[in-house]
């Protein structure tokens, strides 16, 4: 996969120029945060699906009366959670999904819910995220099966420890 | 909460009347991180953008208001051919 580290802003001021190549990357470095956003809102594919698309079309429509210091996250973010709610509103109006509702969305009101937004992510939290998408799995497999010396000493190696050594050096 | 008061509830904030404690209520729900995380094949994910990409480019009609410009190589050869 070739790699394009242009910034977003220098991407977007080519969206003026109707540079289509430019959109595209845009698309592919954000699409998957908005769709992941969406689908954990809305535990529907089909629905993430259109809010990712409508998000992006409603972007290239609106290239050329962007802002100056647009800042691109930040309205693709609010974008896609206007987009949640009033894909949720109109789910309710349609009283085709009363029990995604009540199953899904009014649980997430509840006071202990809405307290965890408040709530700064804790270490644990992300280890435990990269263990289950299998990032820290091989280390773990590995260090069961054949233990290398930096595996075995690396928990020594903090300030503490670091401190002890400058002193011992300094004494000697 | 019942579903009707969540409707309620949504619509004033989309209009923008809504209370600050209503609004507090409804910016943390859409804040609150899903511990659950989406987890898909990279080649499910491949297909995925591709197929939001298309249907992107279905409804804006970009590639054929703005087609693409031709690599270097492929203006050079045209000069051969």
């Amino acid at each position: 996969m070739r790699r394009n580290f242009t910034p977003d802003q220098t991407l977007v001021d080519r969206l003026l120029l109707h540079d289509t190549d430019a959109f595209e990357e845009l698309y592919r470095r954000h699409w998957f945060a908005l769709y992941s956003y969406s689908f954990s809102k809305l535990k529907s594919p089909d629905d993430s699906k259109m809010i990712v698309r409508n998000v992006f079309c409603s972007l290239w429509q609106q290239r050329e009366h962007l802002p100056v210091n647009f800042s691109l996250a930040s309205w693709l973010y609010a974008e896609v959670r206007k987009s949640v709610l009033e894909c949720v509103n109109s789910k309710i109006e349609s009283m085709a999904e009363d029990f995604f509702i009540e199953r899904q969305i009014i649980p997430g009101f509840t006071p202990k819910e809405l307290y965890k937004a408040r709530k700064p992510v804790s270490t644990s939290d992300v280890i435990e995220k990269a263990r289950r998408t299998e990032i820290l799995t091989p280390v773990i497999v590995n260090s069961g099966s054949k233990e290398s010396w930096w595996e075995k000493y690396y928990h020594l190696a903090n300030i503490k420890g670091l401190k002890n050594m400058v002193q011992t050096m300094m004494n000697f | 909460m019942k579903t009707e008061v969540l409707h309620k509830k949504i619509l004033r904030y989309l209009d923008g009347q809504s209370m600050p404690a209503e609004k507090n209520q409804i910016q943390n729900w859409l804040s609150t991180v899903d511990k659950s995380n989406l987890q898909v094949s990279d080649e499910y994910k491949i297909l995925l953008e591709n197929e939001i990409l298309a249907e992107i480019q279905a409804v804006t009609e970009y590639p054929t208001l703005y087609p693409k410009s031709k690599p270097w190589w492929e203006k050079v050869t045209t000069f051969f051919e």
